[in-house]
């Protein structure tokens, strides 16, 4: 497997792993009240373990160099979000949402592009994965 | 319902974000970032109780925005076209997703 292919494997994975841990924080917020307690409660403490275990894998994913590629792919996070979030939540789904969704996703990946010249280690050799 | 209350968290959160994130760039220790990001989880949490998570989370993709304002003030780095059209777009989009959930 390619280095580019494993990066974007990884990103994919954190972006679907970092939607979940979302899911479980927000059920896990419901259920809080004003105790500071009631802040520890599995769900909540779940969703921070997805997180976790998300953002270890978006660092290791994204050291893979071509961030035009990986950053617009941790955004795809945001879009399962919006699926759970119809499915678990019920909550409405309006364009406006889906208009500020993709405008978020065009702004990402050209914070991506601008970023990726800066970003030292292994950008040339991803750019050259991608030509083969 | 989302107050202004539950915006102002979630971009004091994501400002938070940009600390972990700057933290990996200027190699300080991670542990740092991490503590960072355990205040900004629990800004999202408040913030979830009330907030729709659909509109939410989108919104932590002003992290790139602040990210990207940090790296030209605190690092000094180049202005950089991409990003700045990248930066503009995500705020508009925000900006859209913020007037859909407005019941």
């Amino acid at each position: 497997m390619s280095p580019l292919v494993r990066s974007m494997l990884m990103v994919f994975g954190a972006s679907l792993i970092g939607s979940f841990g979302m899911a479980f924080l927000k059920m896990g917020a419901e259920r809080t009240t004003k105790s500071i307690w009631s802040f520890v409660n599995t769900r909540l403490v779940f969703g921070v373990v997805l997180f976790l275990g998300s953002s270890v894998l978006y660092v290791a994913g994204i050291k893979g160099g071509q961030l035009s590629v990986l950053y617009p792919m941790v955004s795809l996070g945001y879009i399962w979000g919006l699926v759970w979030a119809k499915i678990f939540f019920n909550e409405p789904l309006t364009r406006q949402k889906f208009a500020g969704l993709g405008l978020i996703l065009v702004g990402v990946f050209f914070v991506g592009l601008g970023s990726q010249d800066q970003q030292p280690p292994a950008p040339t050799a991803a750019i050259q994965q991608i030509r083969r | 319902m989302l107050g202004a209350l539950a915006q102002l968290l979630i971009k004091k959160g994501t400002a938070s974000i940009t600390g972990d994130l700057t933290s990996i760039v200027l190699n300080l220790p991670l542990i740092a970032g991490y503590s960072i990001y355990g205040i900004n989880t629990l800004l999202m949490v408040l913030a979830l109780k009330d907030g729709e998570m659909s509109m939410l989370y989108p919104i932590i993709a002003l992290t790139y925005v602040w990210t990207t304002l940090l790296s030209y003030t605190v690092l000094g780095e180049p202005s950089n076209m991409y990003k700045n059209i990248g930066i503009v777009t995500i705020v508009l989009g925000v900006a859209v997703m913020g007037r859909g959930g407005r019941k």
